[in-house]
């Protein structure tokens, strides 16, 4: 059969043919693929399968040390929540999001050399060893005008006697304890009381009067915060002292808006109040008629010259704390926005005293220090960085950092001696650690066992163990063992055998075990149990890795007596209460939850720079300070300070009190995750320590350029 | 759009005299649903905030001056909802028994009508490829998909979380879930327990009594649109900052 | 070199001349294909668009060009259903600008948009609530419809029509033409509509929300009017363009001085609708939701001259001037007037996509504006750049003013 295809039969054929495909699932599968494809791009991160776990921990990213549910997949953490009552508060956003440090940009992934030009600073990486023969020759070279130096981010760790012990058989070793650490103003009540150790009660306190501490950002355990924001009842009363509406002072019960520096004389002129308004108030004290004689002059109306606080306000204040007990008044001293000086912290902490809470539920109180890990023996001593001479330090060891020293770095500048050589043991090299001569990497948090001795806001003392989550992801370098490896290399004789961080916590809770003193609680459930019940130490040392809490009982009072000027020279006292109202002041004020770290999650950014709810580096003053000033918002302005200057975009704002201006630093591009070398927080070096090393306000002057 | 009323109407009221501005709901959000870090470059009119905290003022001057802050997330509007009566092809779905308004991300064209419809701008644009730093993806949630670029999105309730509690009460033989199940992400995280989460339709919750107060209110409930997202505040200047009679503050005026 | 290709008896520049003109738009397209293929490729992140900007110069001139290219199925309509044979003289070019005014609307929309590739999914699940779908469905249909309606201009190309078959097929297109000029009308007096529902259904958006009757907001209808208000206008304009570039005669004068009068009844009708629709919404609408509508004018650049000058400068004016007989006989004025329409429409699309996107609901949220990037433009310019050379090709190679050959013989 012969078959003829006509052109007309082809183009019938694949005219059919077309028609018969669409029939067929072909063609909508082509165009579901084409679907499915644009849902499942290979470049887009796909979230990890595993079987998902609960495992307890415990927050190490602030001195609070919050109780952790980590929920895991494949045993790696995905997502951190608080673990144990709801009346306890939540994660601060840092802790929240803790579980991306340990994959942070910015990590630190072997020992560096930072070689320092002018055209900034190049990172050589280098064995350890070379980090340890720098460190050897400034050991060799060191007496009391090169002394050697540990600055201890986190004191009080079982670590922090090891460097102590290093440090006492070296001659003009010292350990420095953070200058920047919250609670740090309990210092002045040991100088007014001669001797003991002192922690504060707030969570029995009915009315605080906070002199700037962020008391609902972040300063202390989440548990205040809750109290004062979310209790059921609201029953705590909040007083807060400070130049601008902040976060704190809106949710304050009163905001007395005193210009920065005339803090001294506002708790002087309650002090003034105090002796009147309350029975017997200071009857403890052996200086009470110098105390009298100096705040005789301190009147409300007197106070409110000075401060700006109206005199019917300060009566009120004062008439509260009197009425409202158990009162607690507390100084702001949280990292990077400082401490307020000697001087103020003194008369800060003087009111505790007259309002005699000092020693009572609420107030200040006595407190058992934790057993060291070993017998003490003989150590070198610990010593507040302003109590250091200035160009004294030949070699700074930075540990327990993590990456940025909360402070201006012009502070810790001028402690160092000529040639100075700075090693920094960090998980990030960020912020202040890029300042370093020599970077050490350090486990970030999840990634080792941290500890979380006593918070300075707890009443007793307390220990609790951050069990590691995560496989640490660089060789990190234990302190514990680094202090074995210096003091060989130094050929220093360390008496105890430690090898490693975790022997020394071992060894502490061990001694916590034997004194047999305190209980652990369980935060999953609440359950408490006495360390006597515990047969051994490794019982004890298991509840704590496991998320427990130990704390120890309340200790008794002792009444003895106190001086309310800490022994400080008149001429101080006059110094510090000067008038300043006719000066324009700049306050540094740093958030505390997140922005003054090196490193944060870079989801920080929602906060940061994907809402308008914070600015990254802002500086605002009042809108009258601004037309008084001749500026505008957003113009650019130079904001002039006695340590430096630098240009700023203006913002203005209602919350800030007329005459002062706000400097806020936020994360930096490199503390949200994105890779850019050099980069310091620029606004801190506006601030330097004034003589009683206070960096919180500074004179300045704002000029249109 | 004909709509069987639903059984529950789950809702939450936030606490205006609690919330103190810390922003931890908007990251927990982010870490709850995979939401990318921002990348640089991107700025408060491109990030991606399901749950976004506005600070707002009284408008006075020094000393006077007090300010609020706003959680606002998706207000899963009830009556005409408008980004789903928008979307071209139904990438938006209304949940018939509880109400809950999801973006279905994998349907969504990326035209963006539904975020010009939103009254509150609770919805967000992918404009980028979602992006981790190398290794973070290992801490993303595995019960939440990456969405990819070029599409929107917006709070859903964590439907992630829901789907485990319903999955744990089928489990256990419960028809109902347990709102102990299911709490979502930034009520969880804030610190002030400023947010309530639950079904609006039992009177017996602790959001439906909130909710019911004389001093609960939604934000722009004269545009009649029935959001399940309650505020409240003793202070009637909090208040009338969620009506629609906008006025102009010094602070925002200047801006833009 | 292209003499083959061009109608006997009339009159074209050199081919040389003509790829000189053309060459600038060639380099325009180039540019606008280059940013369009960033956009598509690096995503939506390479415009200054933002959640607030949801929508930005892409659409506000989409709508314009939608609105402007109305000419093509208004003049279809008025020349087939209503029998005004006059416009016969300039369908031909009207139905190539519509063509151009939708196909380029529909290829920046595909960029617009962050999933093209998901684009279909519209009609594979269709909200039939959505303007939206309905503007979809419309477009898409009708951008068929036009190149319908494009084919027999094109088949009657002096080398095409020697192809019988062609010729014949031209012949049959073009009995059924009324069927497809009614089929657009319909479909556009629709799209034109939904697309001013578009914003009209915004009930969460009090600036752009209007009632109206049944589903239909007021904003639907004033689209529609002002479209077809403008459309011929827009011929009007394109015409007059075309024949100073060209220096030529294209169209008898009374076929401009028609488009005008139509345009001028219908303008006029729109802006007495349009200023009883504003007082509405001014007293009524917006007072209703609890909003201060004077707050709407309260942020520059979006002061009250803009609605004025919408109403009165670039509607009431044009309106009046084509409705004065005398002033229809100078081409000056024809102009002015078509530049006034055409620019009250492009000004009415603009506040309704910009200004509806940066006004606050929210009283805590800052009132925004919005600059498109350089990659935005240049879409577009590209965009318009294809619309020019689309349109100088077929002004040279077919007949868009059939009136030309006589007006240039006589
Ligand atoms: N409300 C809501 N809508 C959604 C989604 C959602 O989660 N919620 N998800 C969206 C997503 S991600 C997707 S992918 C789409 C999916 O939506 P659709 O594409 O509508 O997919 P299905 O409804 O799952 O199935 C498609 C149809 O294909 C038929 N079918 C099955 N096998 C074959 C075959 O071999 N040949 C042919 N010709 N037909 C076959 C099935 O019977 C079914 O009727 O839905 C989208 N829409
Ligand atoms: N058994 C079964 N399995 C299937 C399919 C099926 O039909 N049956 N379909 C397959 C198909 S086609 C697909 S596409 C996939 C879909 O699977 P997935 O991609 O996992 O889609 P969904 O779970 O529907 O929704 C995506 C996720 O995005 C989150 N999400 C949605 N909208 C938003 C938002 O606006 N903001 C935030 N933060 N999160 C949001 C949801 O909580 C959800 O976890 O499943 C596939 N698997
Ligand atoms: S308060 Fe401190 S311990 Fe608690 S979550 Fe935040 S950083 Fe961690
Ligand atoms: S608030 Fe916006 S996104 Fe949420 S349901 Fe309403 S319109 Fe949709
Ligand atoms: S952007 Fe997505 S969800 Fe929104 S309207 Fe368009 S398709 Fe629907
Ligand atoms: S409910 Fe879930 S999705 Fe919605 S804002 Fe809260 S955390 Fe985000
Ligand atoms: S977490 Fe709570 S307190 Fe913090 S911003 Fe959100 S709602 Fe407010
Ligand atoms: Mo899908």
């Amino acid at each position: 059969m012969k078959i003829d295809v006509t052109r007309r039969d082809l183009l019938k054929f694949a005219g059919g043919a077309a028609a018969g495909v669409m029939l067929t699932p072909a063609p909508w599968k082509a165009i579901d693929d084409l679907a499915i494809w644009t849902q499942n791009w290979s470049w887009i991160p796909v979230p990890p399968k595993g079987p998902v776990t609960k495992r307890a921990t415990v927050c190490s990213l602030c001195p609070a040390g919050c109780p952790v549910e980590a929920r895991c997949v494949g045993g790696l953490p995905v997502s951190l929540r608080r673990l144990g009552a709801a009346d306890a508060g939540a994660l601060c956003t840092l802790g929240l999001t803790g579980h991306h440090l340990a994959y942070h940009p910015a990590r630190l992934t072997a020992p560096a050399r930072i070689l320092h030009g002018s055209e900034g600073s190049r990172r050589v990486p280098v064995p350890l060893d070379t980090v340890m023969g720098a460190i050897v020759r400034e050991i060799g070279a060191a007496g009391v005008d090169r002394r050697v130096a540990v600055l201890d981010m986190r004191p009080g760790r079982s670590v922090s006697w090891a460097w102590r012990r290093l440090l006492d058989s070296i001659p003009g070793g010292v350990l420095i304890p953070s200058p920047a650490r919250e609670g740090s103003s309990l210092n002045a009540l040991e100088a007014m009381k001669g001797s003991g150790s002192y922690g504060i009660d707030p969570g029995n306190a009915r009315t605080i009067l906070s002199f700037g501490a962020p008391l609902a950002e972040g300063w202390g355990a989440p548990e205040s915060t809750y109290r004062l924001l979310g209790g059921a009842q609201r029953d705590l009363r909040l007083i807060q002292v400070e130049p601008l509406l902040s976060r704190t002072a809106q949710a304050a019960d009163l905001w007395l808006p005193a210009r920065p520096g005339t803090e001294t004389a506002l708790a002087l002129g309650l002090g003034h109040l105090l002796l009147r308004g309350q029975a017997g108030a200071g009857a403890g004290a052996a200086d009470l008629e110098a105390y009298s004689a100096l705040t005789e002059r301190f009147t409300p109306e007197a106070v409110a010259a000075l401060t700006g606080v109206p005199a019917a306000l300060l009566v009120h204040a004062a008439r509260k704390l009197i009425e409202n007990g158990p009162s607690l008044v507390i100084a702001g001293d949280d990292a990077g926005t400082g401490r307020l000086g000697r001087v103020c912290e003194t008369a800060i902490m003087g009111l505790n005293l007259l309002l005699g809470d000092a020693g009572r539920s609420g107030g200040v109180v006595a407190r058992a220090a934790l057993p060291a890990p070993f017998e003490t023996g003989s150590l070198a001593p610990e010593v507040e960085l302003d109590r250091i001479d200035d160009r004294s330090i030949g070699l700074l060891l930075i540990d327990a950092s993590e990456g940025d020293l909360p402070m201006p770095w012009r502070v810790m500048q001028r402690k160092l001696a000529e040639k100075a050589v700075i090693v920094a043991i960090s998980p990030y090299l960020a912020g202040t650690t890029e300042r370093a001569d020599y970077v050490i990497p350090s486990a970030a948090y999840l990634e080792t066992i941290h500890e979380m001795p006593t918070p300075f806001d707890s009443p007793v003392a307390s220990i609790r163990l951050s069990a590691p989550l995560i496989e640490p992801r660089v060789a990190a370098v234990d302190a514990g063992e680094f202090v074995r490896r210096i003091a060989a290399a130094a050929q220093i004789d360390l008496p105890e055998e430690w090898e490693s961080s975790e022997w020394l916590m071992k060894a502490r809770v061990s001694r916590i075990h034997e004194s047999g003193v305190g209980n652990v609680t369980t935060p999953a459930d609440g359950a408490v149990q006495n360390v006597s019940e515990l047969s051994s130490a490794d019982g004890l040392w298991d509840a704590l890795l496991a998320g427990g809490h130990w704390q120890s009982e309340r200790e008794e009072p002792a009444a003895s007596p106190y001086l309310l000027l800490g022994g400080i020279a008149e001429s101080r006292w006059l110094a510090a209460t000067s008038d300043r109202a006719a000066q324009l002041t700049a306050v540094f004020h740093v958030p505390r939850d997140v922005s003054a770290s090196a490193a944060v999650s870079p989801v920080v950014t929602k906060i940061y720079q994907e809402s308008g709810l914070r600015e990254a580096e802002r500086v605002a003053v009042n809108p009258v300070t601004a037309q008084a000033l001749g500026l505008k918002r957003g113009s650019r302005a130079k904001l002039v300070t006695a340590a430096a200057e630098m240009g700023v975009s203006l913002v203005t704002d209602d919350a800030v009190m007329p005459g002062v201006i706000d400097v806020q630093p936020g994360p930096t591009a490199t503390a949200l995750g994105v890779k850019r070398k050099g980069e310091q927080h620029g606004l801190f070096d506006l601030f330097a320590a004034d003589e009683e090393g206070a960096w919180r306000s500074m004179n300045a002057t704002l000029v249109e350029v | 759009m004909k709509r069987t009323e639903p059984k529950s109407r789950y809702g939450m009221v936030i606490d205006l005299d609690r919330c103190n501005g810390c922003g931890a709901c908007s990251a927990a959000c982010a870490v709850e649903n995979n939401i990318p870090p921002a990348q640089p470059g991107v700025n408060e009119r491109t990030g991606l905030t399901s749950m976004r905290v506005y600070r707002a003022s009284n408008g006075r001057a020094f000393p006077d001056h007090r300010t609020v802050y706003f959680p606002v997330s998706c207000q899963h509007c009830g009556e005409k909802t408008p980004c789903v009566s928008v979307c071209p092809q139904n990438a938006v779905d209304v949940n018939p028994t509880n109400g809950v308004v999801s973006q279905v991300p994998a349907r969504c064209l990326g035209c963006r009508y539904c975020m010009a419809a939103c009254p509150v701008r609770a919805r967000y644009f992918n404009w980028f490829d979602p992006e981790w730093p190398e290794g973070m993806d290992r801490t993303l949630n595995p019960d939440v998909s990456v969405r990819m670029r070029g599409v929107a999105e917006k709070c859903n309730f964590c439907h992630g979380r829901w789907q485990a509690a319903q999955a744990k009460a089928a489990a256990e033989g419960r028809r109902e879930i347990d709102f102990a199940d299911y709490v979502p992400a930034c009520v969880e995280a804030c610190p002030a327990q400023a947010i309530v989460f639950g079904d609006l339709n039992d009177a017996e919750s602790e959001v439906a009594k909130q909710a019911s107060g004389s001093t609960a209110f939604r934000l722009l409930e004269r545009l009649g649109l029935d959001p399940k997202v309650y505020y409240r505040s003793e202070r009637a200047w909090v208040r009338r900052l969620g009506d629609t009679d906008f006025a102009m503050n010094e602070r925002q005026a200047a801006r833009g | 070199m292209d003499k083959p290709l061009i109608l006997r008896g009339v009159s074209r520049c050199s081919t040389r001349n003509f790829a000189a003109w053309l060459f600038p738009w060639v380099v325009l397209l180039a540019v606008g294909l280059f940013a369009i293929g960033l956009c598509l490729i690096a995503g939506l992140n390479q415009t200054n668009m933002d959640n607030r900007f949801a929508f930005g110069l892409w659409i506000f001139l989409d709508l314009a060009v939608i609105a402007l290219g109305a000419g093509a199925f208004f003049t279809g309509f008025l020349l087939y259903i209503l029998r005004r044979d006059e416009l016969r003289a300039v369908i031909n070019s009207a139905v190539v600008l519509g063509f151009i005014c939708y196909s380029g609307a529909v290829l920046i929309l595909m960029v617009d948009v962050g999933q093209p590739l998901r684009a279909w999914f519209t009609f594979w699940h269709p909200n039939p609530h959505s303007m939206l779908a309905e503007v979809t469905f419309c477009i898409t249909v009708y951008l068929t419809v036009l190149a319908i309606e494009y084919v027999p201009i094109l088949l009657k190309n002096r080398q095409l029509r020697k192809v019988p078959s062609f010729l014949a097929f031209e012949f049959q297109l073009h009995k059924v033409m009324p069927v497809f000029a009614a089929v657009g009308a319909f479909l556009s007096f629709f799209h034109q509509g939904s697309l001013g529902g578009l914003y009209g259904v915004l009930q969460g958006r009090p600036f752009a929300f209007r009632e109206g009757f049944a589903i239909w907001p007021s904003t639907f209808f004033l689209f529609i009017l002002s479209a077809i208000a403008t459309g011929p206008a827009f011929v009007l304009l394109t015409t007059w363009m075309v024949s100073v570039l060209t220096r030529k005669r294209l169209v008898e004068k009374r076929v401009l001085s028609l488009l005008a009068k139509i345009s001028g009844w219908l303008l006029i009708v729109y802006v007495g609708l349009k200023s009883i629709d504003t007082l509405v919404w001014l007293n009524h609408t917006a007072i209703s939701t609890g909003t201060y509508p004077i707050r709407f004018f309260a942020w520059q650049p979006f002061d009250v001259w803009v609605l004025v000058a919408e109403i009165v400068l670039l509607g009431l004016v044009p309106a009046l001037i084509f409705l004065s007989p005398s002033r229809r006989q100078s081409t000056a004025w024809l102009v002015t007037g078509s530049v006034l329409a055409c620019g009250g429409v492009v000004l009415n699309r603009l506040v309704m996509t910009i200004q509806t996107l940066a006004v606050p609901t929210l009283k805590f949220e800052p009132f925004l504006m919005y600059w498109p990037n350089w990659q935005e433009v240049a879409a577009f310019v590209g965009v318009v750049a294809y619309g020019v050379i689309l349109y100088s090709l077929s002004f040279r190679y077919l007949t868009l003013f059939p009136q030309e050959r006589d007006l240039q013989q006589r």
